[in-house]
């Protein structure tokens, strides 16, 4: 082979030069693929319920006091001490969930929905939650508030 | 006492909307309502725990169900804790109560578990972590509730990402139930299953034992949940080992044949420890049947992946775009026949399918880059994928790399990978790592070649080379074909006369490991009629990934091979490979080496021919 194409041209003339602008990509990296085996593993411990008066089905309350507005309006008073001066929780915003404009009437269906009880409890506690306390992150709260 | 009825009423009424928002997308609004519902269901638990006088059952019931709505649902962890500690406090005064070590337990479960592992640092998880410790010592040994806390310390320092005393932990576990709590088959084999994944996770060689007890699992007593994750994890091993996962793939289809409906009712499953506390397990992975048959594909995708060197002929092609449409369908359609489920539950497996869809992406582009098209990678949002990312940038970077500037750009990619890969927040997997260093040691030992920084780079081989083989060492990949055989082919073509223009500085032992273990593979793998295959090549057996193919049996040719005839065939089939995918600098040198084979076994038209091809490649590598 006197002359050959390429001969005074300045590319890779050995095999190890040629590797130079090609990467090994048939070494693909997959332990990524057991991570996602378990990485949405959640455990919870559950109890059945011990105290039978705790079951909604079951009243075993010797005599059911009759809930008038009063009551239940000193029940939900915040006036609880280890609480700051108030119930303020801050919840967790979904980070991965579609969403959509306001343009529903989930109030009303709530209504709907609750029991006789419940509407009465929501409409005395009247609790405000806010979109400015549906946060994406745990953050240090407590002093702030 | 029928408050308490009223806060299960409004979780309850919470949870059937939060399917709703699923379906049909959630709002401003939407969230709104959904948060003043749980919060009524906190102020009522708490009122009642103020106001009422609950006996010691009753403060249980409620603490719990407060605690559990407050660390799913909010991020009042300190609040939750503060309840929790103090019905921990009434349940140790209070000795009359038959289930007090169980109350006790359960405590201690939310505050060394569930609470430090969502704070995300690491001062409170070395505090749980010694207060389980701290309970370890005053529970019997051979009691489940001491293999659960055991298990719990491991999950601490898995979550402080130290993966080795977590393995240790678990492995050690392992064995305890298998001694004193041998007839509990669905906790050994979840601790089993959990241990064994973690080494996966980390490529960390399984040993001969730890397979056998794997193997050893069976359907009937673990259940179809558990059994399914077991396939899933031999089918990785397989699929690790680049080996043929036909066999793995008939197991799944047996399995499905019996199990599908099964898989289909059940979206978590339990695991009892005693009358009183069981442990629910969530795995998406393994409790649905949707979700199993798309997670399956995706392995199959990268399975066939390595194989890639024809657009229209590969499963990978055909299946990830497949993965990727019906995981979008998953995310719309999750909570259909479901059980109500907290909101944050859907955002933690919504979060998973990202993840899917993710790793759909990756192994796409991956494959663009196998089939020589460019690609162009995004930033993910999720910043866990950074490494994924950036090590695909590196790898396109160094694609058709030509000179010196470029190499140290290529160079300085790569290492970026591999510093983030030390600091503890994001460290790169060992797999990783060693395509960078390998990569960057191809780099560099070609720069030698070519008269560049020579002892500089001869220095820096021989550093990258010794990070190598250690890395190998400590990971499965040593077992697997086509790293093994890679790894020797990267050694030979930087330590020979005809492949490289400076050799590195080697052992004669050295040299004899290596030219043996191309001559397995080589025998094993080369591409003529294959009636001089060698009997029980099948150990050396290698996938048919494309770049490996032509090297190897180049290398073959010019170092095994004698006879001219056959040299010739192979020199055609390599040069003929090579120059079907944009691998011109390769085209060009397997293409010199046909040339000559082809003048000297006197083939006139060939050596026109290549002489042809040969001018086209130069003329498109000089454009």
């Amino acid at each position: 082979m006197s002359n050959y194409p390429g001969e005074h041209d300045n590319i890779p003339k050995r095999i190890l030069d040629s590797l130079q602008g090609q990467p090994l990509n048939h070494l693909v990296p997959k332990c990524g693929l057991t991570s996602l085996l378990s990485s949405s593993v959640s455990l919870s411990l559950v109890t059945p319920n011990t105290s039978l008066a705790l079951d909604p089905e079951n009243n075993l309350n010797k005599s059911p006091k009759k809930l008038d507005d009063h009551h239940l309006r000193s029940f939900y008073a915040s006036d609880s001490h280890d609480l700051d001066d108030h119930l303020q929780l801050s919840f967790k915003r979904p980070k991965n969930l579609g969403s959509r404009a306001d343009n529903d009437d989930f109030a009303d269906k709530i209504q709907e929905k609750l029991s006789p009880l419940a509407k009465r409890c929501i409409n005395i506690a009247d609790p405000s939650v806010k979109s400015s306390h549906i946060i994406t992150e745990l953050r240090e709260t407590r002093h702030q508030r | 006492m029928e408050l308490y009825g009223v806060a299960v009423e409004y979780e309850t009424l919470a949870f059937e909307l939060a399917q709703e928002m699923l379906a049909e997308g959630s709002s401003e609004v939407s969230l709104v309502q959904y948060y003043r519902l749980i919060e009524m269901a906190v102020r009522t638990l708490v009122a009642l725990k103020q106001r009422g006088t609950l006996s010691l059952e009753q403060d249980c019931d409620v603490t719990w169900r407060l605690a559990r709505l407050l660390v799913n649902e909010t991020w009042d962890l300190d609040l939750a804790e503060t309840y929790l500690s103090s019905l921990r406090e009434r349940i140790i005064s209070n000795g009359r109560f038959i289930d007090n070590l169980n109350a006790r337990l359960v405590c201690e479960y939310w505050l060394l578990y569930e609470i430090p592992l969502r704070r995300d640092d690491k001062f409170h998880c070395k505090i749980a972590l010694r207060g389980c410790f701290a309970l370890l010592e005053g529970l019997d040994t051979k009691s489940n509730m001491y293999s659960l806390f055991k298990f719990i310390a491991a999950a601490l320092n898995l979550k402080m990402k130290k993966y080795r005393r977590a393995q240790l932990q678990l492995e050690e576990l392992v064995l305890i139930i298998e001694e004193h709590d041998a007839s509990r088959r669905d906790w050994y084999a979840f601790v089993l299953l959990r241990y064994v994944n973690l080494m996966l996770e980390r490529r960390t060689p399984l040993t001969p034992a730890t397979k056998q007890r794997l193997a050893a699992l069976k359907c009937d007593e673990i259940g179809p949940q558990l059994y399914v994750w077991k396939l899933f994890l031999e089918l990785t091993i397989q699929i690790y080992k680049d080996a043929n996962i036909t066999d793995e793939l008939n197991k799944f289809k047996t399995f499905f044949q019996s199990y599908k409906t099964e898989l289909k009712t059940a979206d978590r499953y339990s695991i009892k420890f005693n009358e009183f506390i069981s442990m629910q397990v969530q795995l998406s992975t393994i409790s649905q049947y949707r979700d199993v048959k798309n997670v399956l594909l995706l392995m199959q995708s990268v399975s066939y992946l390595v194989n890639c060197y024809d657009p229209r002929a590969n499963f990978s092609t055909k299946f990830l775009p497949k993965v990727k449409a019906t995981t979008g369908q998953l995310i719309k359609t999750m909570a259909d026949g479901a059980m109500p489920q907290s909101l944050s539950h859907w955002d933690t497996k919504s979060a998973w399918y990202n993840d899917i869809l993710y790793y759909c992406d990756f192994y796409t582009m991956w494959e663009h880059m196998l089939l020589g098209s460019s690609i162009e990678t995004q930033q993910p949002k999720d910043t866990k994928f950074w490494i994924y990312n950036e090590l695909l940038n590196a790898i396109n970077g160094q694609s058709g790399l030509s000179d010196c500037e470029g190499a140290s750009d290529c160079l300085a990619k790569y290492s970026a990978v591999l510093a983030k890969g030390q600091s503890a927040k994001r460290s790169a997997p060992n797999e990783v790592k060693i395509i960078c260093l390998l990569n960057q040691f191809t780099v560099l030992a070609s720069q030698v070649s070519q008269n560049e920084g020579v002892q500089d780079g001869i220095t820096q081989c021989g550093e990258k080379w010794a990070q190598i083989a250690e890395l190998m060492r400590e990971t499965d990949l040593e077992g697997n074909n086509v790293w093994d055989c890679t790894i020797a082919i990267v050694w030979i073509i930087s330590h020979f006369e005809p492949f490289t223009w400076n050799p590195l500085p080697s052992t004669n032992e050295e040299k004899s490991v290596y030219m043996n273990k191309l001559n397995e593979y080589y025998s094993a793998n080369k591409m003529v009629n294959m009636e001089h295959a060698v009997a029980g090549g099948e150990r050396f057996q290698l996938k048919k990934s494309l770049l490996l193919q032509i090297l190897l049996n180049y290398l073959g040719g010019r170092i095994i091979e004698t006879e001219t005839e056959l040299i010739t065939e192979i020199s055609a089939t390599c040069f003929k490979l090579a120059r079907r995918h944009n691998m011109a600098a390769i085209s060009y040198v397997v293409g010199l080496w046909h040339l000559m084979n082809c003048t000297i076994s006197m083939k006139p038209k060939e050596v026109t021919y290549t002489t042809a091809k040969l001018e086209a490649i130069v003329r498109e590598m000089k454009a």
